[in-house]
Order: C-alpha cells, then sequence, then structure tokens
C-alpha cells in the first residue's frame, strides 16, 4: 500500500506546494494589513475597531472558502480525475481492495487535516492579532470547511460508486439540492410568514448555533469519511467499471 | 509438463458479445500467443486472467491457485503490459521506482534501472512527456523488474515502430532464458508471435478455434493454390478455409499434406492461418491475404 500511497501523493505534491504558497501569502497579506489597522498608519482611522473587525471577518471567509476549494481541487486531482489507464493497472498489482481505497484516502485526508489546521492557524492568528480569539470564533469557519469535505467526499463515494464523473456531479448536486430544499420546506411550514427580518434571524441563530456546537460538524465530517471510504471499497470489489 | 494457466470453459456475456467455454493452457517456461482480430475476446479473456472482471462461468488457475481466492499471491508474480499508458502524467522514472517498491516484495531497483539504461529511458523526464515506444518501455521495465514468473501483455507491440518492436522482443526472449518463466503475449502482429511464441492459440467471436504448439500448427498447414477445377481433387474435409479470386482458388489445407505433394504447396503463415479460418469461406476483395503481418 505504502507505494499507492506515494503514487497519490506525486500527484498531488505540486499542488501541496502551490497551496501551501497561497496560505503563506494570505499569511503575510493579513497580518501586514491587521498590524497596519492595530498598530501602523491606519490606527487613527479606526478608532473603535470597526475595520479590524471587518477585516478578520473577510480574512473569516476568505480563508475556509481558499481551503474549500483546495478541498475539491485535491480530489480532482487524486478521484475525480480521468485515470482509466492507472485504474485498470492498479487491479492487476498485489494489494487487496480495501487497500487500494485506503492509499486514496489516507493521501486525501491526511492534506484535508493539513489545510484545516493551516487555516485553523491562520485564522487564529488573524484573530489574535485583532485581539478576538476564541475558539467559538473559529466555529463558522472551521463547519464551512466541513461542508466543502463532505461534499467532496459524497461525490467520490458516488463516483466509485457510478464510475462516471458526470453522473456523480448530477446525483452529489441532487443529493444536497433535495436536502437543502426540503431544510427550506421545513424551515417555512415552522414559520408561515416569513420576512427579510425574520430570515436575518433565523440566520444569526444558524450561526450563533454553529459557533457553539461546531465540533458536530468536524464529527459529522468524520462520519461522512468513513461511509464514504467503505461505499468505495464496495464499488472497487465489483471492479469491472474501473477496467 | 507444469501449467502456469489453466482456462476452462470460460463464459463471459455482454450485450452483443460473450466468451463461449474459452480453454488453454499455458505450459511453464513457453510463450504464448494469443491471436484473434479486434473484438474477438483476446482481451476479455485477459482481463478474466486477471480478475479485472467478474465471470459467469468456468474456471482460472494461475501457477496453481485460483484467480480469484488467491489474487494478491499470484499477482505479486505477474508482470502487466497493456497496450494503453498506464502511469500518472506528472512522474518520472525515480517516482515510478519509488512507487513499485513500496508494492512489490521482490523489487529489484538494480534491474529497473538497469532496464531504464538500457532502453534509454531518461530518469527525470515525467511520464507526459515520453513518446508511445518510450511509455511501453516503461510498462515493460515495470513489469520484468519485480522477478514476475508470468508476463501477460495484451498487445505490447501495437503501435511500437519495427526497432522498437524487436528490441523489445530480445528483452522477452532473454527473461524467458531461465525456462522458469513464462509469457502470455497477445497480439495482432502475428510476424511478432512467430518469432517469439511456442504456442499460439486463435480466437475468433469469443470462441477458442485453435491451441497448439506453434510448429505443429504451421507444419500441419499448407496453402494450396490452384485453378477452380482443381479444387474438386481436395478432401473437403481437409479444407480449413479457401478464398477464390480471379486467377483460381488459394486453399488453405488443415491436415493430410502429404496426400496433395503433386501440387503446389506453400507453408502457412499465422496471419494467412487466422485469415484462412475467420475469412476464408468469403471470396476476398483484394484476392490475398494481408502479407504485411497485420490482421
Amino acid at each position: 500500500m505504502k507505494g499507492l500511497i506515494l503514487n497519490d501523493f506525486f500527484c498531488v505534491k505540486k499542488f501541496l506546494i502551490i497551496y501551501v504558497r497561497i496560505f503563506i501569502v494570505v499569511l503575510i497579506v493579513g497580518s501586514v494589513l491587521l498590524l497596519g489597522t492595530i498598530h501602523g498608519n491606519l490606527k487613527d482611522a479606526d478608532p473603535h475597531g470597526e475595520l479590524t473587525d471587518m477585516l478578520v471577518g473577510m480574512f473569516d471567509l476568505i480563508i475556509p472558502l481558499i481551503a474549500g476549494l483546495s478541498v475539491y481541487a485535491l480530489f480532482e486531482e487524486v478521484f475525480f480525475a480521468d485515470k482509466k489507464g492507472w485504474s485498470k493497472y492498479m487491479f492487476c498489482l498485489p494489494v487487496c481492495d480495501y487497500r487500494k481505497v485506503a492509499a486514496r484516502y489516507i493521501v486525501a485526508t491526511s492534506t484535508i487535516v493539513l489545510s484545516l489546521v493551516m487555516f485553523i492557524g491562520i485564522s487564529a492568528a488573524f484573530h489574535s492579532i485583532a485581539g478576538s480569539f476564541t475558539w467559538k470564533a473559529l466555529g463558522v469557519p472551521i463547519a464551512f470547511y466541513c461542508v466543502a469535505v463532505v461534499l467532496s467526499y459524497t461525490g467520490s463515494a458516488f463516483l466509485y460508486w457510478l464510475g462516471d464523473k458526470k453522473k456523480m456531479g448530477i446525483l452529489t448536486m441532487s443529493v444536497y439540492l433535495i436536502g437543502g430544499g426540503g431544510a427550506v420546506v421545513y424551515a417555512r411550514t415552522l414559520e408561515e410568514s416569513v420576512r427579510e427580518e425574520k430570515l436575518l434571524e433565523i440566520l444569526n441563530k444558524i450561526i450563533d448555533f454553529t459557533k457553539d456546537y461546531w465540533y458536530l460538524a468536524l464529527i459529522v465530517t468524520v462520519v461522512v469519511i468513513v461511509l464514504s471510504y467503505f461505499v468505495a471499497v464496495y464499488a472497487v470489489k465489483r471492479r469491472e467499471k474501473f477496467c | 509438463m507444469e501449467n502456469i494457466i489453466e482456462i476452462k470453459g470460460l463464459v463471459k456475456n455482454y450485450d452483443g458479445f460473450s466468451l463461449k467455454e474459452v480453454g488453454f493452457c499455458l505450459p511453464k517456461g513457453s510463450v504464448m500467443g494469443f491471436i484473434g482480430q479486434n473484438g474477438a475476446g483476446k482481451s476479455t479473456t485477459i482481463k478474466a486472467i486477471l480478475n479485472l472482471i467478474k465471470t459467469d462461468g468456468g474456471s482460472v488457475t494461475v501457477f496453481g491457485k485460483d484467480s480469484v481466492k488467491d489474487e494478491e499471491a499470484i499477482k505479486e508474480q505477474i508482470g502487466v503490459v497493456f497496450d494503453e499508458p498506464c502511469f500518472h502524467d506528472v512522474l518520472n522514472a525515480n517516482q515510478i521506482n519509488k512507487v513499485f517498491k513500496g508494492i512489490y516484495k521482490e523489487w529489484s531497483e538494480e534491474a529497473f534501472f538497469g532496464y531504464m539504461k538500457r532502453f534509454e529511458l531518461p530518469l527525470k523526464r515525467k511520464f507526459k512527456d515520453f513518446s508511445r515506444g518510450m511509455k511501453m518501455k516503461m510498462q515493460i521495465a515495470v513489469a520484468l523488474s519485480h522477478n514476475a514468473k508470468l508476463l501477460i501483455m495484451d498487445e505490447p507491440t501495437s503501435g511500437l515502430d519495427p526497432v522498437v518492436r524487436n528490441e523489445v522482443l530480445d528483452v522477452f526472449m532473454e527473461y524467458l532464458l531461465d525456462g522458469e518463466r513464462s509469457i502470455l503475449i497477445s497480439s495482432h502482429i502475428t510476424v511478432d508471435l512467430e518469432k517469439i511464441a511456442d504456442y499460439v492459440t486463435f480466437i475468433d467471436k469469443g470462441r477458442i478455434f485453435m491451441s497448439d504448439n506453434k510448429d505443429n500448427v504451421l507444419d500441419n498447414h499448407r496453402i494450396i493454390k490452384c485453378g477452380k477445377s482443381d479444387i474438386d481433387k481436395i478432401d473437403s474435409g481437409d479444407i480449413a478455409g479457401k478464398r477464390e479470386n480471379e486467377f483460381g482458388v488459394e486453399v488453405l489445407i488443415k491436415s493430410n499434406i502429404d496426400r496433395y505433394s503433386d501440387m503446389t504447396l506453400d507453408r502457412a503463415t499465422l496471419d494467412e492461418i487466422i485469415l484462412f479460418y475467420v475469412k476464408g469461406n468469403h471470396p476476398s476483395p483484394a484476392g490475398h491475404p494481408s502479407k504485411e503481418g497485420n490482421l
């Protein structure tokens, strides 16, 4: 299995380097902006710290967005790219089906964990510079990132299952649109006259809930990763669509 | 003689195509040429041997073991070459070495880099920048670098120029020198198989119609060129196929060759044999079987 892990690692190596560089740039630019606002020449222009809060809030969105996009890019490379030749060849190697899938999941998951650690580190650094660091403050970006991860792993499981990228995309989107639509319908039945103010209230409640219970997103993510692994193994055992 | 591969009654059904009770054996230390037209069932049979597809009947044993139950143990001792590129585009030879070192217990870096040098393959260039011939050589180098006892190759020489094909065939011949190793090679380039095969198996429309020692096959077949009126002199039971053209008839004889010593007998090539068997009962538009070695 070590060889298969190395194989996938070599494939994502270039992507990882680019990804780390992007984070370093964001760290430097963000730190310079925040330090300039708090201690530098913008200090007088922002006496109440509104600009600082706005910058931190902006980075809270940008960083998980970059991380989320990186998850898609990673999955595109590890799972979704057309590698029919290699897939067929892989089944000729003396490696059991569990390990074939596990190798990909190890590379993808370790990259995702690395990405998570980096973006939590950078977010924590920005919040610390702004003097607003709490774990709760990181809850929303972490949950946002987890959504991207859950979507990607669901997609990879569907891809293993269906063996077709288009069908995978349609099924993944359908599942989550139906899920999202169902949630909206459910919310509307709870509150018949949902006005704009009410929507904002609901949104704020969701944000507060996410800040309090962000670790649930991590638990759900881990469960989805494990489930998607077993779906993938089951699909690989049927192997014909890969060969 | 010990058989490395034994296939009995292999059945696989697809929409519009099926393998029908395919069966043959590959004796230890020999090369089996697996010959057939495109779509005849060569690749499907090879996939069944490698357990890449679920079969609908029959059995496949490799090294005396069940190809499904003992899959991992079998694949440790098999080298595989496909006709399409298999490795990731971004990998170079050094990385491919590391990958396979982590997969095969008996991986030999010395052997791998030896083949790299012999095939003049660059170590740092990415796989995507290799020519088709180089990609094929890389696959062959990998297949030969983990002390495999059996090579299974699906059209390994297709698309290669004659120089590279010769080079590759020489490597296969060296691989067989110790008498412990065997090769199953599917190809529609029969001139290659005539050079290296000890046995040949012919497949058409999912059915094996001949599997024998290559020399027996070549010795037992002759082509008679005669006028249309002379064909009555040939026993219909001896005829494998015939091709009519404006000058007369070409008949492939499959038995009792001595009986026709008074007629002009030509040795048949593998290419001609399969052409007569598969297409031999219909007049050929060109009048002659292909002489270029390709089906």
